[in-house]
């Protein structure tokens, strides 16, 4: 038998459906693999091996007794350090709450403990959800396993590295400029921001209310499928939660002859060349899938991501006001200058933002996705930049290194469109590309369908990183 | 807005910065002017909490 921890979600889950091993040695085969990659990777903040342990026992009783009730029953998983679990701490990647318990759980966590997943502890994220790197001057960078010198993407780093280096078979963070997609892609696994509105928000740590949404990495888009099945759906205890249509896992299709799927050229034309050729070849695998690749027009990106960022910067600051007066040196100083150009905000720059949305979403809807099925945009427009280099000490620093990260990420988030990010190959420099398929609202199943059968035709998600590795300094 | 304007507002809040980040945050807004103006106008009867519902239903190829 091979590694279990190499498994995907769906291995592991048909494997315990069949009887071929426990939730115990699942979660032991996790646990055996974690001190390494830790030392690595920094992508847990807490890990807790001995309720996990507890968990897993509990399942593996369950499931003799009557079958899994769900397939990720006795899996084991772990979640960036922001969904909140009455009784336990979550820091929220900040010095202000190493100590803060919270006192409600987050319906995600209760619907995956409903459906019987193991919690193996609290993983690693930008402080306050609030940059695009993985970096996190209170509990450590966290570092990309394919190269740790390297950054993960933010802010959900520690998810992207603790899934990408086998340490758990997903994760849930969040997106509000690109936290899922970006970490998915730099760490080579699969990410899905769902349509705001879709999964719930309560008792989760809020970064923008407006933009905020909570999804799955896995190492598949199946994967992530089978987690966002279990966490969507509106909820009473989140108002702004929406009464989508039921979301399904979708079959793999055999082939794509039915999507069209749109490009919009110059997105692509603006990518580095160092990573322009696995974007090229992902995007040749699913023409020869079937799919019809048709040219689209994305309108006004400039506009979108200026309006997004406006939503983020305000809300950011009225979220954090009490706190940034009070403990302004709780704050790394790169993020606390940067949410403090919120506070003085206009209203009129604030609302026209939120009321823009109305007409900019209509307005791609009919320039995009009245032509096609999903739009095709690389995840990044450059390599996996360096720690060293992506380091921020200043709100300019922020401007010039975090905001070519989000381009291609923040205005979807801006029009609240599902989108999934998948791996696209390697760059020279042995780095994961990653590309986005984005959709129009609530039509995650049928992202996840095109991305269920290119992955298993490109194969990506069979690549693992070496532990040769070196370990990671600082 | 001003550095004088910010000041003001950020006191409000109980917020006291030197004056080269006030100037920063001053420079950051005045920035966003232009391109807010060159973004689309909402139309009168564009509510925030509608975005997802306009044009819905025509979508898809």
């Amino acid at each position: 038998m091979s590694d279990p921890a190499l498994w995907t979600l769906s291995e592991a889950s048909a494997a315990i459906a069949g009887g071929k091993i426990s939730s115990r040695e699942l979660l032991d085969a996790c646990l055996d693999r974690i001190p390494v990659w830790q030392s690595v990777t920094n992508a847990f903040i807490d890990l807790r091996a001995g309720q996990a342990r507890l968990a897993a026992e509990k399942a593996d009783r369950e499931i003799a007794a009557g079958g899994p009730r769900s397939p990720l029953h006795g899996i084991p998983l772990a979640h960036k350090d922001m969904f909140y679990r009455t009784g336990e701490i979550s820091t929220c990647g900040s010095d202000l709450r190493r100590e803060w318990r919270a006192d409600v759980t987050a319906t995600v966590l209760r619907r995956l403990d409903a459906a019987g997943a193991v919690d193996l502890g609290t993983l690693n994220m930008a402080e306050w959800a609030g940059g695009a790197t993985g970096h996190n001057i209170w509990f450590g960078d966290a570092c990309n396993p394919w190269s740790p010198m390297r950054v993960t993407g933010g802010s959900s780093s520690g998810p992207g590295a603790a899934v990408a280096a086998r340490m758990v078979f997903g994760a849930l963070g969040s997106d509000t400029g690109g936290s899922i997609r970006l970490p998915a892609a730099m760490c080579g696994v699969a990410g899905l921001k769902p349509t705001w509105g879709g999964v719930s928000r309560y008792g989760a740590m809020p970064r923008a209310w407006s933009l905020d949404c909570v999804g799955p990495l896995a190492r598949t888009a199946r994967d992530c499928a089978l987690l966002h099945v279990v966490i969507a759906g509106p909820d009473a205890d989140d108002p702004t939660s929406l009464g989508a249509p039921a979301f399904a896992v979708p079959e793999t299709p055999t082939h794509l002859r039915d999507v069209v799927i749109g490009v919009e050229q110059s997105l692509l034309e603006s990518v580095s060349p160092a990573i322009s050729r696995p974007l090229d070849g992902a995007l040749k695998l699913l023409r020869a899938l079937g799919a019809e690749v048709r040219a689209v027009a994305l309108p006004r990106l400039q506009a979108l991501l200026d309006l997004g960022g406006v939503i983020s910067a305000t809300e950011a600051a009225a979220i954090h006001l009490e706190q940034m007066r009070d403990h302004p040196d709780g704050y790394a100083t790169d993020l606390l200058t940067r949410m403090q150009t919120g506070l003085a905000m206009p209203a009129m720059h604030y609302l026209h933002a939120l009321r823009a949305r109305v007409g900019l979403l209509a307005e791609v809807r009919a320039s995009v996705f009245a032509q096609c099925d999903a739009l095709f945009v690389p995840a990044l427009a450059q390599p996996v930049p360096t720690r060293d280099e992506s380091r921020t000490a200043t709100a300019a620093d922020v401007a010039r290194i975090h905001g070519p990260l989000v381009r291609l990420t923040r205005p979807f988030s801006y029009l609240g469109l599902p989108v999934l990010s998948l791996p696209a190959g390697f760059d020279a420099a042995g780095m994961p590309v990653g590309f986005q398929l984005v959709g129009d609202t609530f039509t995650e199943a049928a992202l996840l369908r095109i991305g269920m059968l290119y992955e298993a035709t490109a194969g990506w998600y069979k690549h693992v990183p070496g532990v040769t590795a070196a370990p990671r300094q600082g | 807005m001003n550095e004088d304007a910010v000041e003001k507002l950020l006191a409000e809040w109980g917020i006291v910065l030197p004056a080269g980040r006030v100037a920063a945050i001053a420079a950051d807004i005045a920035a966003l002017g232009p391109r807010l103006a060159a973004a689309p106008r909402p139309t009168f009867d564009d509510e925030p909490a509608s975005f997802q519902a306009r044009g819905r239903k025509a979508s898809g190829p």
